[in-house]
């Protein structure tokens, strides 16, 4: 499998300049590789950095220190410190990503918002909406709800939309961060199935899963992301190693 | 909408100064815009914003500092060494500027019809009833009654207006947009339908957008990109989701966590 992500060195820390300064460090020296295919899981304690990691490599949270690679039309490219408009084009086409929670634009609807990610890769309106619908359904999102914005769904219908449009495109690289925390289990069938298809299509995946039935069902690979040790030493290893048990 | 890394900027801008005797506007400034890009200019009244964005539409020379167009057809115009008749058509063809005073960008005095003609007329259009035409189908696209077309702005409420002042600009496609506090002064149900508007007309025209505000609101809903000023300077700028969620800058802190978690 050839590898389309590179972590090296990674840190980083919070300075809360309205609280005193206030120094919070999240995690140092974190490196890995993800393949092409290959679902890696992060694992560690609540605190321990695990989300960061996942908006580092989307370009939400700067890293500190380090570097992060990734392989786009054969070259690769540095994510520390790109412009935004290479973070922009990454995001189009190379990495996508599905956050804990909708971020929810208001008066905009389901249907909209999965559709989007459609219409920015310039697919027709008809083919996108055509699209968005048939993920929604999928998701056992019921259609009397597709054209309503869905501020004022449940967090479980939030997520599906959420979901739905994080699948809308296919990338290289797709990153969840605890994509079914709020689903019921017939919902959280829906989203394995969809996270197995799109991984034996060949996109990498690198996920947080707290459930451990999900992690040895999806999982061929775990990085271990330690508690950040107020010692200052360095608790992280490379560390990403084949599912036993 | 382009995909390629080493795209070509829209417009470039290096080192730009600017001051009103010893009151500073802005301070060594360099951005660039890229195509289909909206920018928001974000920071607290007196920080430099408005200044920085007239110097870079052309209204104001600046002090020092250069900045560059690439046209439509691949040209890269200098702006500040352009004839005054050749910015002037610049203006009216490839650009547009919103003024937060609707006032400041229309003409009171002719009809609606007639604001959102003039550019046509300026770039040499001169079959009325084509004009007309095109003046009735923008008014439309802005959610303006065209039964309406004939009454002068100043009898049209401040939404409207705004409205009224954004097709003016839109009628001859620009591909680059100059808006100052466009939703400033409006009630907040206006200025959210407004918003939506403006949302909706930049994804389906692509186009590329410098926009100043102090609301951090607008600039999430409508902005990939934020620059914060403080003093006439850049103190941080990114990707929109970067600054709101992790601003680096002690400014930037302070402001995001003014607004209202949403």
């Amino acid at each position: 499998m050839t590898t389309i992500l590179k972590v090296r060195d990674l840190a980083k820390s919070f300075t809360l300049h309205l609280q005193g300064g206030t120094h919070l460090p999240v995690l140092s020296s974190l490196s890995f590789d993800l393949k092409r295919g290959q679902c890696l899981v992060l694992r560690g304690p609540s605190g321990s950095g695990k989300s960061s990691i996942l908006k580092m490599i989307y370009g939400t949270y700067p890293a500190e220190e380090g570097s992060i690679q990734v392989v786009r039309d054969g070259g690769w490219i540095e994510i520390v410190g790109a412009e935004s408009h290479v973070l922009r084009a990454l995001r189009r086409n190379t990495i996508g990503y599905v956050s804990q929670f909708l971020r929810v634009i208001p008066r905009v609807s389901c249907l909209d918002i999965v559709a989007e990610p459609l219409l920015a890769r310039g697919r027709p309106r008809s083919e996108a909406l055509d699209r968005a619908a048939a993920l929604l359904e999928r998701l056992n999102l019921p259609a009397r709800l597709w054209d309503l914005p869905p501020a004022t769904f449940s967090g479980g219908e939030q997520q599906r939309v959420n979901i739905a449009h994080g699948f809308a495109e296919p990338f290289p690289i797709l990153l969840l961060d605890e994509p079914t925390a709020s689903l019921d289990a017939e919902n959280r069938e829906a989203v394995m199935s969809l996270i197995e298809e799109v991984r034996d299509n060949g996109t990498a995946v690198l996920g947080i899963f707290h459930d451990e039935a999900q992690r040895r069902r999806l999982a061929n690979g775990i990085v271990e992301v330690d508690r950040f040790s107020t010692s200052g030493t360095i608790p992280h290893r490379d560390v990403t190693q084949p599912l036993q048990n | 909408m382009t995909d390629t890394l080493d795209a070509i900027p829209l417009l470039e801008a290096e080192e730009i100064s600017k001051d009103y005797g010893a009151h500073t506007g802005c301070r060594e400034i360099s951005l660039s815009l890229w195509p289909g890009e909206v920018l928001a200019i974000v920071g607290e009244s007196g920080s430099g914003k408005t200044t920085l964005l007239r110097v870079l539409a052309g209204q104001l020379p600046p002090n020092s500092g250069q900045a560059f167009y690439y046209r439509a057809d691949g040209r890269k115009l200098d702006i500040y060494e352009l004839s005054e008749a050749e910015r002037r058509h610049l203006q009216r063809s490839e650009w547009g500027f919103v003024y937060q005073t609707p006032a400041e960008g229309l003409r009171m005095n002719v009809s609606a019809g007639a604001n959102v003609g003039e550019r046509l007329m300026a770039l040499g259009a001169r079959h009325y009833g084509q004009i007309r035409g095109q003046a009735s189908g923008w008014l439309e696209r802005l959610e303006i009654d065209v039964a309406r077309i004939d009454e002068r702005p100043a009898a049209f409420s401040g939404g409207m207006r705004q409205r009224l002042q954004i097709a003016r600009n839109l009628v001859t496609n620009p591909r680059l947009l100059f808006m100052d506090e466009p939703t400033g002064g409006l009630d907040v149900s206006v200025q959210a339908r407004l918003l939506d508007t403006l949302r909706s007309l930049v994804r389906d025209m692509g186009l590329s957008v410098l926009l100043v505000t102090h609301d951090l609101g607008v600039a999430r809903l409508l902005a990939d990109r934020m620059l914060v000023m403080k003093e006439g300077r850049v103190v941080e700028q990114g990707l929109t989701d970067q600054i709101l969620e992790d601003p680096q800058h002690a400014y930037s802190q302070l402001l995001v966590s003014s607004i209202l978690q949403a």
